[in-house]
């Protein structure tokens, strides 16, 4: 039991050096300085990025989507709420009690998982376009969830939960997962195009009421 | 199986004759139009397929490859099979690719002949990959290998060649200026009335979409009454006074530069207060916020859409509309590299709002629109025609939901794909730009 949290955590370092040196590979492919001169600030569309850029109201693909885009989020608070649980078993030991509480959110993941990975098994388009690392992804998160759940509830189920984790942070930097890092810089560019350009956020229409 | 593209047919003969060498190239060149930004993007999608229905092409063949995911994947494939140490080491876990000749058959089908590069897709991606970008990326490093379709690659040939996109004679142009010339002094009723050339020291440098001196020269008459109108201190250029830039569709960042740089030259030579872009969304993309990234320098002037100007005019109450003159039933088209990837937005609302008695919005609108169908440089890539044509229902279907009698847009290419969608789909629309509405609804002076 003792060489399982030590092996968490060189996993643990493992991952983060790996998506470090996948950060600075990325940056080495170097800076353009921008020459156009923004008609508004910037951080106003990386604050829309972030924030009502990403709800379904401003998204049509979220809402055209809803039930996907729904799983994704259901699915991302049982990943963060894993990470919590592994992270608090990991420095104090088993919760004093409670902690099958968790399965509020952990299991609406699992579920949520199991439904995007029927979808991409199922809908042609997204097999078509799915590799091998899509479903690679989805089966170590999902058995991370699934871990943390019936470890929740048992307290049993440590040697499992560690190797779920030890699973998943060695694969985050192969496969698509790394997008956990990529995720803020790719929508803070995106937030920041729009923004130089005035179309994030939409102009105040009572500007313009004349 | 290799899949077949008819669309493909008068490029086969290039393709096949692609070396080793050529295939080098395309990747060098295909490498150094990344960055840190391009490269993070690269490494951010999850294969969600969350995007597809923002794109119009997906929503008319509902296909894999009308995706913008796939399409972006096959840009990705690329760089892992060649800029990454994993897709080099492990590409069948992460779909890594080699940039063959299959390859490029499926780039050029998908990257030229199933985009606009709209940008759609991007604002709706579930990261906020600026797909738009890496498929022109991608574009650029065909288009080094003299792989653009045939269409499309003259446009930017007769652009390089002539100094303007159509191969417009310079005395036809001169003539053309002094005919309008004469129609405005009748019209406004003033000899003195002019359309200047080469002005030095002018408030406004104006240039058009030379279609407008081709086939449209009233749209070019109608900003010369406002200015007229306004009392607009502006000038033509004898020589460059061409709006577009095709090779912002081509993808070649040098040719691209080269257009957009004659249009600084004569701004400082004339030493004119502000660069005014007609009504052409890509034109203005391209000279107010790609050219200087393109040329790597500041614009020590303003570069701003006509509809800026003219928007302005109606505010500082320079010019004076009846917008009964206009009682038809009016809606907007908003072109995407003008307002999604633009910024202008608001201000043709405005505009209409003073110059038009019953104006409806389509829905979608604004930055949210769907595209026409015809940006991208499709107009020009003949090949791929009927695709473009198909694809255009979505907007078709947006006009009819409005009941509109006029359809206006501030875009030549934009106009372009409207008059074929009218005859294609038997819209029965009028369709105009804004500057011409506004003429219309002009009080003199
Ligand atoms: S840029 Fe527009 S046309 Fe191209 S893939 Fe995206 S949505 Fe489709
Ligand atoms: S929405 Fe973005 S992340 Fe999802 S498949 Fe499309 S491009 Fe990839």
């Amino acid at each position: 039991m003792t060489l399982l949290p030590f092996a968490v955590l060189v996993s643990l370092l493992i991952c983060v050096a790996t998506l470090t040196a996948m950060v600075l590979r990325s940056r080495a492919f170097g800076k353009r300085a921008l020459h156009a001169a923004p008609v508004a600030t910037a951080t106003r569309g990386i604050v829309f990025a972030f924030g009502t850029g990403m709800l379904p109201w401003e998204k049509e693909s979220a809402r055209r989507h809803l039930f996907t885009y729904l799983a994704g989020i259901i699915y991302h608070v049982g990943v963060f709420t894993a990470a919590g649980y592994v992270s608090w078993r990991l420095v104090f030991g088993a919760p004093a009690g409670g902690s099958a509480l968790l399965t509020v959110f952990l299991l609406p993941g699992v579920a949520a998982g199991v439904f995007l990975l029927l979808k991409r098994l199922f809908v042609r388009n997204m097999r078509r376009l799915s590799v091998p690392d899509d479903y690679i992804s989805n089966l170590l998160v999902n058995y991370l969830l699934a871990a943390s759940a019936v470890d929740a509830v048992t307290g049993t189920f440590t040697p499992g939960l560690y190797l779920a984790v030890i699973l998943l942070l060695i694969y985050i930097p192969l496969g698509k997962i790394r997008h956990c890092v990529f995720f803020f810089y790719a929508r803070y560019l995106l937030g920041r195009f729009h923004g130089r350009r005035g179309t994030w956020p939409k102009p105040d229409l009572n500007e313009d009421a004349s | 199986m290799t899949p077949s593209f008819p669309a493909l047919t008068i490029m086969e003969a290039k393709i096949r004759q692609l070396t080793e060498k050529d295939l080098e190239r395309a990747l060098q060149v295909f490498r150094r139009s990344l960055d840190h930004e391009a490269s993070a993007y690269l490494n951010s999608c999850v294969h969600c397929g969350l995007c597809d229905v923002s794109c119009h092409y997906f929503l008319t063949y509902h296909d894999l490859e009308s995706m913008p995911a796939y399409k972006l994947k096959l840009v990705t494939d690329v760089f892992k099979g060649h800029f990454s140490r994993l897709g080099r080491t492990l590409p069948g876990l992460i779909g890594a690719k080699k940039l063959d000749h299959a390859m490029i058959r499926a780039w050029l089908d998908s990257l030229f002949g199933r985009c606009s590069l709209c940008g759609r897709c991007s604002i709706n991606c579930s990261i906020g990959i600026n797909i738009t970008q890496l498929i022109r990326a991608a574009r650029g490093a065909l288009a080094a290998i003299g792989l653009v379709p045939p269409g499309l690659q003259s446009t930017v040939d007769t652009a390089i060649q002539k100094g303007n996109n159509m191969g417009i004679p310079r005395e036809d142009w001169l003539e053309t200026v002094e005919w309008l010339e004469e129609e405005l002094q009748a019209e406004v009723d003033d000899p003195s009335a002019r359309l200047p050339l080469d002005e030095p020291d002018v408030n406004l440098f104006y240039t058009i979409n030379p279609r407008e001196a081709m086939f449209f020269p009233l749209s070019i008459l109608a900003a010369a009454k406002i200015f007229y109108a306004a009392g607009e201190s502006w000038t033509f250029s004898r020589e460059n006074y061409d709006v577009t830039n095709y090779g912002l569709y081509s993808g070649d960042d040098a040719v691209a530069g080269t257009l957009s740089n004659r249009l600084v030259e004569s701004m400082l030579a004339l030493k004119a207060g502000t660069l005014v872009l007609a009504e052409c969304g890509h034109g203005f993309n391209s000279n107010r916020w790609e050219a200087p990234e393109w040329l790597s320098k500041h614009y020590p002037f303003p570069v701003k859409s006509v509809l800026e100007i003219v928007a302005d005019y109606i505010r500082d109450g320079r010019i004076r509309l009846d917008p009964s003159r206009n009682s038809k039933t009016v809606t907007l088209h908003d072109p995407c590299n003008l307002v999604r990837l633009g910024g202008i937005i608001e201000e043709q609302r405005f505009i209409l709002r003073h110059a038009v008695a019953d104006f409806v919005e389509m829905t979608p609108n604004r930055e949210k629109n769907y595209c026409c169908g015809g940006g991208g440089g499709q107009l020009a890539m003949t090949n791929f025609a009927e695709r473009r044509l198909e694809a255009g229902r979505i907007k078709a279907d947006q006009v009819r939901a409005t009941g509109a009698e006029v359809v206006v847009t501030p875009c030549h290419n934009c106009i372009d794909q409207f008059m074929e969608l009218n005859k294609h789909y038997q819209l029965g629309i009028e369709i105009k730009t804004v500057c011409e509405m506004v003429a219309e609804a002009l009080i003199l002076p």
